[in-house]
């Protein structure tokens, strides 16, 4: 247990600074009437919600005797510190919390007080998500778009309940402060990562094991089914048939259709993965050689990857094998002032086309 | 009273003209008008049986305009109303209001959710034509706009050369049904010398008088007529259109070949029954028929590797017991064994992709390890 949370923490650069609570948030997806609800949940966990995992790794960071273990390894969590194991459900945007019952008293304020800020969030998240949905007033009042956005995951008749990884574009591998402040319209996979606490790289590698084949398969996912529904993807999902619960088909006759359907990826822009590690590019380039399965990643072009080099603040492009310094096209951003204006007035779908979908997609802007 | 009943069928008629006008990429519009004709048909409906059955349920019988006529040929459209009508009636309109409402969200943002609500309406004014046809002529009509609506549902996916495929058999076993009823129709003529209706059908003394003196026309007529039932209701041995037949979306799956579409050939059956209940060889013929069908359909159910196809052929199963009740003239059970399995294979199809939900996600919150678990096979359970 104590070799997990003790990996677990150092990859993100968690080690000192503790905050009374600590929250490990895992996701789901709930939806009813939904033969690709897997789709949505947790890929590394076999198509189901992460709960069970955020769960057990509270626990064990919470277990009297690995806190010993790790405080004779060097990473000391204070007493005071608690971890609470939580589920994000991406489709009702709704949060639930476990093992509550074991907080003290103090925690459990700070925990009630944490709530309303959870549930501030949510409403946020729900409405930046609403902007996608055309059958939701994105316009209306935030209590309003999230009572749509909840009556979505539980209705039957929805064929959309989330759109889950559409539209994701950027992994962005570095500390959260890179990030702070910068509205990416939701299109990108965060990974915390402190490079000052691993100025060699070991732990960066750890970190960047999965991203080709998690990050980058979720991107190839959604590019090849939105570049080729009827072939690589599943085609619409109406007519689609369970078959003998390991598959759809399209009604009794035919091929198995494995891909995405298209209420899944319509909104999708088919452009390969950028990965932006914040670290020098001697250092990137060491890791992600590390082994053949990593390197082909990259090297083949399945994702592009960019150092941002934290000594210089410069970005280097990887092509051929090396990192070559890169000039960004455009120097600043836009800067806004009301998130919510901005979301309101994004241009609406003029078509229900498939392939308008991809023109509304908002650029880059900075969040005052 | 007689009078309102045309209204039951002008009043789809009106909504699909207005759909037809409407801009397809305003999709509240269309949804709008749909839901609006279906839930106005059933309560119009609703309150029109009340009425009814507060006069004691007369049977109506209403002759509208005639299309041609020619010394003993006249060939015009009639209205007829008795408690099958009712009963398949209203069944037929819930359904089309469940499934309505259910189409305006699952079909949002699909190409050709006009074409859809269309063919929708188009098939509810078949099926009210069917339902309230008083003669064998007005039934032909609504039986061939029920045909047609099947196979532009079932194609409607009309880019992919399976549904197209698929839907071009459907449509020819459909047509086979189609000429054995025009035969009826003609011998029909033949034995009666003008065209007949169902009310003309209860006068039983005339029906048993014709009947004694011309035997085999009375036979070729009704083997006719159970020959259409058998290939409409998905009977052996014309079952094989039925599995063919779920390429549309769930919904149009649900409407058709759930509950309405599929049980007309019982419907057919109940509204000829006057005319061929004394003919013993028919009677035995139907038993037959809906016996064989319910067995060898449940064994087939029992080994389909999809969840609708195996939903469709319980449906069929349950068919042939419908057929042996007809047969044996308990009408009224027979009416209350389509109202159960039309609902129920409704909804059955339209949650039928839940079933991966119900039979693996859901195991997750309620797997509960046994006392020697080595493989954990959950589908044990």
């Amino acid at each position: 247990m104590t070799n997990r949370v003790e990996a677990f923490l150092r990859s993100i650069g968690l080690v000192k600074d503790f905050a009374p609570l600590v929250y490990l948030v895992a996701h789901g997806s709930s939806s009813a009437n939904n033969p690709h609800h897997s789709a949505h949940d947790c890929g590394a966990c076999s198509g189901r919600p992460g709960s069970v995992n955020a769960r057990v790794m509270a626990h064990m960071a919470n277990h009297a005797k690995v806190r010993e273990l790790l405080n004779a390894r060097g990473l000391s969590i204070p007493e005071w510190t608690r971890f609470v194991g939580s589920l994000h459900d991406t489709a009702s945007d709704q949060i639930a919390f476990y093992d509550e019952h074991t907080l003290i008293a103090q925690h459990r304020e700070r925990h009630k007080a944490n709530i309303t800020i959870w549930e501030k969030a949510l409403d946020a998240n729900a409405k930046e998500r609403s902007r996608r949905f055309a059958s939701i007033k994105t316009k209306d009042s935030l209590k309003n778009v999230r009572q749509e956005i909840l009556r979505r995951s539980v209705s039957m008749f929805e064929p959309r309940p989330e759109l889950g990884h559409g539209t994701n574009t950027l992994c962005i591998i570095g500390k959260r402060d890179m990030t702070k402040g910068v509205f990416l319209d939701r299109r990108a996979f965060l990974n915390s990562y402190d490079h000052r606490t691993d100025p060699d790289g070991t732990l960066l590698t750890g970190v960047m094991r999965p991203i080709g084949i998690v990050c980058g398969g979720i991107n190839l996912e959604y590019y090849f089914s939105r570049v080729d529904n009827y072939k690589l993807g599943a085609g619409t999902k109406l007519p689609h048939n369970v078959m003998g619960l390991i598959g759809v088909a399209n009604s009794c006759d035919g091929d198995l259709r494995p891909g995405l359907p298209v209420q899944m990826i319509e909104v999708h822009d088919p452009v390969r993965l950028l990965v932006v590690v914040e670290h020098r590019p001697e250092v990137v380039l060491k890791v992600i050689q590390t082994t053949p399965e990593m390197y082909e990643w990259y090297v083949n072009e399945w994702v592009h990857i960019v150092a941002a080099n934290p000594d210089d603040g410069r970005f280097y492009y990887f092509k051929n094998g090396e990192f070559k310094p890169y000039q960004p096209l455009g120097q600043t951003a836009d800067v806004v002032s009301d998130f919510y204006q901005l979301v309101e007035q994004a241009k609406e779908m003029e078509t229900n086309g498939i392939v308008d979908a991809t023109q509304e997609n908002l650029p880059v802007y900075l969040l005052s | 009273m007689e009078q309102l009943l045309q209204l039951f069928i002008l009043l789809p008629f009106l909504g699909l003209l207005i759909t037809l006008v409407l801009p397809h990429k305003n999709e509240r519009a269309i949804s709008g008008v749909v839901i609006a004709t279906v839930v106005a048909h059933l309560l119009g409906l609703v309150g029109f049986v009340a009425n009814w059955l507060l006069n004691q349920s007369p049977t109506l019988d209403i002759k509208h305009f005639t299309i041609f006529e020619q010394d003993d040929i006249a060939i015009f459209i009639d209205f007829y109303f008795d408690k099958t009508t009712a009963v398949f009636g209203i069944i037929g309109s819930a359904i089309a209001v469940i499934v309505a409402f259910f189409s305006r969200t699952y079909m949002h943002r699909e190409a050709g959710f006009k074409r859809y609500f269309v063919a929708f309406l188009f098939f509810f004014s078949g099926y009210n034509i069917v339902v309230f046809a008083g003669n064998f002529e007005t039934l032909f009509a609504g039986w061939e706009l029920v045909g047609i609506t099947s196979f532009l549902l079932i194609a409607f996916y009309r880019d992919r050369d399976l549904p197209v495929r698929n839907a071009m058999k459907v449509v020819s076993i459909y047509r086979l049904g189609d000429v054995a009823l025009i035969l009826a129709m003609w011998m029909s003529h033949h034995l009666w010398h003008e065209n007949i209706t169902f009310f003309q059908l209860n006068d039983t003394a005339a029906v048993l008088d014709h009947l004694t003196e011309h035997q085999w026309y009375g036979v070729f007529i009704a083997g006719m007529v159970v020959l259409a039932a058998t290939i409409k209701s998905a009977q052996f041995p014309f079952s094989s259109w039925l599995p063919r037949a779920m390429e549309g979306p769930t919904t149009s799956s649900a409407i058709f070949y759930g509950s309405l579409s599929v049980h007309l050939g019982v419907f057919l059956l109940l509204r000829t029954y006057p005319y061929w209940e004394s003919i013993g060889f028919v009677k035995a013929l139907i038993c037959f028929i809906g016996l064989f069908t319910c067995v060898v359909a449940t064994l087939i159910a029992r080994v389909q590797p999809t969840v609708k196809t195996q939903i469709a052929y319980a449906s069929v199963a349950q068919i042939g017991l419908m057929f042996i009740e007809v047969a044996l003239g308990w009408h009224v059970l027979a009416l209350v064994h389509f109202a159960g399995n039309a609902f129920l294979r409704t909804y059955q199809l339209l949650i039928s992709p839940s079933v991966l939900s119900y039979r693996i996600h859901d195991m997750l919150f309620s797997f509960r390890p046994g006392p020697a678990e080595e493989h954990g096979t959950f589908l044990r359970s």
